[in-house]
């Protein structure tokens, strides 16, 4: 196994994470009150306030802190907790859309991330602009959409719609479509936010088989669910969050 | 060559807490390699942009046309009806200017709001957040060139002659380019911490409309209101637009120097800006 770093290193690799919302945005209104604010702020950080490990502070809010794991290649873990414990700030840390206030972390090879389906979405596209649309989100070009296209219509079974605007579709058909476009691209790592529970039975069947299959590919998988059945299904181990920090060991 | 990247050639993003060292990968190659990496992303958005704008309206992208037209008749009607202006093609000289005007204040209206409006994207997906006040301007040039052919259409109209130095107006366009993306960049990326700015943002248009040579004569200016045509880089790219189209005179080179120069400025501050306060704009979007 150890040949190759490829199999070594781990896909993802988190070291003391967090993510400090700032509470009360909405009373700065202007410059002075933003540098008032800043230098509070500054002269509790140097009385050592900062360093008690509180999640609430008067202005700051952790959505998480100390999130040190690593995924190994290949493994698919599935993040749990109650809501609000950071599940979803964890997710949106790995996939690049949120910069964490302190820590660092790795995240090796393409990441496709299904925080939320369908969001770059236009109501008033028609589904096949959407795909393209939606498709160049990814940084895919449109020649290698067009390729593609046709799978993904068929995987979301929307062939009669897809020249329909999408204001006209219901939200699971929207979801489906969102679904087949964010897995019909060939990621190394999988990022899944409880997407899966908005398609009907036989649809939700069709996400866990393409999921599945991914595994068998031998991709990583951070996979987020309400769901203990689908966890215990899919993931290997499991990581519990809990107030915004890690309730169980790293595995 | 670090350890990673021997291994294959793939992908390996390292995230740090810390601000970053802003070096020159940082802060201009991995941003410009972003960009070309979804330049089809731009594009669809351009195109999306318009199809969306006009998507259930009747006129559909007539409007582009009709509404710096109608813009021009009610000034012109006023300015020669009740004040008297009696230049020669005085349509003309109102329409180049009012097209290079509404290239900038649309886009900084249209950019400045872009990061705001792009929020539902930038919160769940990653990409290149630039590219949002980028494609304001980019959509605008579109809506420029659709203007720029009724202007053709109205000197035909108009019997205006034709002037050989009409073929320099996209060298007259590059630098007033670069300043409506500077500008949009800045104002995109501040009006995401200060709410307030768009609305100061649209009286101080208000006001610059103005101070800006757009109905009025800079040449027929008193002297003591000189030095608003200097510090208002405005009037410089509005009195080079018209210098090519209606006087049908060339800008001498220093005044093109400048107003180059001014556009690049305007576009590397906005660009550091950005660059600068880009992760933070989800947590205050
Ligand atoms: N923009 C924000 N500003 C302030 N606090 C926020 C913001 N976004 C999230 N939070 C807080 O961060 C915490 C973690 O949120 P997160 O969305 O990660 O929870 P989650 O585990 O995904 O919950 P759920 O199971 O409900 O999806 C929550 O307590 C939430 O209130
Ligand atoms: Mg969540």
């Amino acid at each position: 196994m150890a040949t190759s770093s490829l199999l070594t290193t781990p896909a993802v690799e988190l070291k003391g994470v967090g993510v400090r919302y700032q509470l009360n945005l909405e009373k700065v209104f202007s410059l002075k009150e933003l540098l008032v604010s800043k230098a509070t702020r500054l002269g509790r950080q140097l009385r050592g306030r900062e360093q008690q490990k509180t999640r609430r502070t008067a202005d700051d809010f952790w959505a998480i802190r100390d999130i040190s794991f690593s995924v190994p290649r290949g493994v698919c873990i599935g993040l749990t907790g109650r809501n609000g414990s950071g599940k979803s700030t964890t997710l949106k840390v790995i996939s690049g859309v949120l910069h964490p206030t302190e820590g660092e972390l790795w995240v090796r090879g393409r990441v496709s991330a299904l925080i939320e389906l369908g969001a770059g979405f236009n109501p008033d596209l028609t589904g096949r602009e959407n795909i393209y649309f939606g498709a160049s989100v990814s940084g895919l070009s449109r020649a290698e959409t067009a390729k593609r296209i046709d799978r993904i219509v068929d995987f979301a079974e929307l062939r009669d719609f897809i020249d329909m605007p999408v204001r006209n579709y219901s939200s699971g058909m929207y979801a489906r479509l969102g679904f087949a476009l964010a897995t019909d691209v060939d990621p190394d790592l999988l990022i899944v936010d409880e997407v899966l529970s908005v398609g009907d039975a036989p649809f939700q069947q069709k996400c866990k088989d393409r999921m599945e299959s991914f595994k068998k590919r031998n991709k990583t998988i951070l996979f987020v669910s309400h769901d203990p059945q689908a966890i215990q299904d899919f993931c290997d181990t499991t990581i519990e969050l809990k107030d915004g920090r890690i309730n169980s060991p790293n595995p | 060559m670090n350890p990673e990247s021997t291994a294959a050639a793939e992908p390996v993003v390292h995230i740090r807490a810390d601000r970053g060292n802003w070096d020159f990968h940082n802060l201009v190659r991995a941003p410009i390699q972003e960009l070309v990496q979804f330049k089809e992303l731009i594009r669809n958005t351009v195109v999306r942009d318009i199809k969306v704008r006009y998507k259930r309206s009747v006129l559909g992208i007539a409007w582009t046309i009709i509404a710096p037209l109608m813009q021009m008749i009610v000034m012109w009607t006023v300015f020669t009806k009740a004040f008297q202006v009696s230049m020669p093609n005085y349509a003309l000289y109102l329409f180049s200017g009012i097209i290079t005007w509404n290239l900038f204040s649309q886009s900084s209206v249209a950019g400045g709001a872009s990061i705001l409006g792009a929020a539902g994207l930038i919160t769940k997906i990653k990409l290149p957040r630039v590219l949002f006040p980028l494609t304001a301007v980019i959509n605008n040039l579109v809506n420029f060139s659709f203007a720029f052919a009724a202007l053709l259409l109205l000197m035909v109209v108009t019997r205006a002659p034709f002037h050989w130095t009409m073929l320099s107006v996209p060298f007259m366009l590059l630098p007033l380019i670069l300043f409506c993306m500077g500008w949009a960049m800045l104002v995109s990326a501040l009006s995401v911490f200060f709410r307030d700015l768009q609305y100061i943002l649209e009286i101080a248009l208000g006001a610059l409309f103005y101070a800006t040579p757009i109905f009025w004569d800079p040449t027929a200016l008193p002297a003591k209101w000189h030095w608003v045509a200097s510090v208002n880089p405005l009037a410089k790219y509005v009195f080079m637009m018209k210098a090519s189209i209606y006087h049908g005179v060339l800008p001498n080179f220093s005044t093109y120097a400048i107003a180059t120069f001014t556009g690049l400025a305007m576009f590397v501050i906005g660009w550091i800006v950005f660059q600068r306060l880009q992760r933070k704009f989800i947590y205050w979007i």
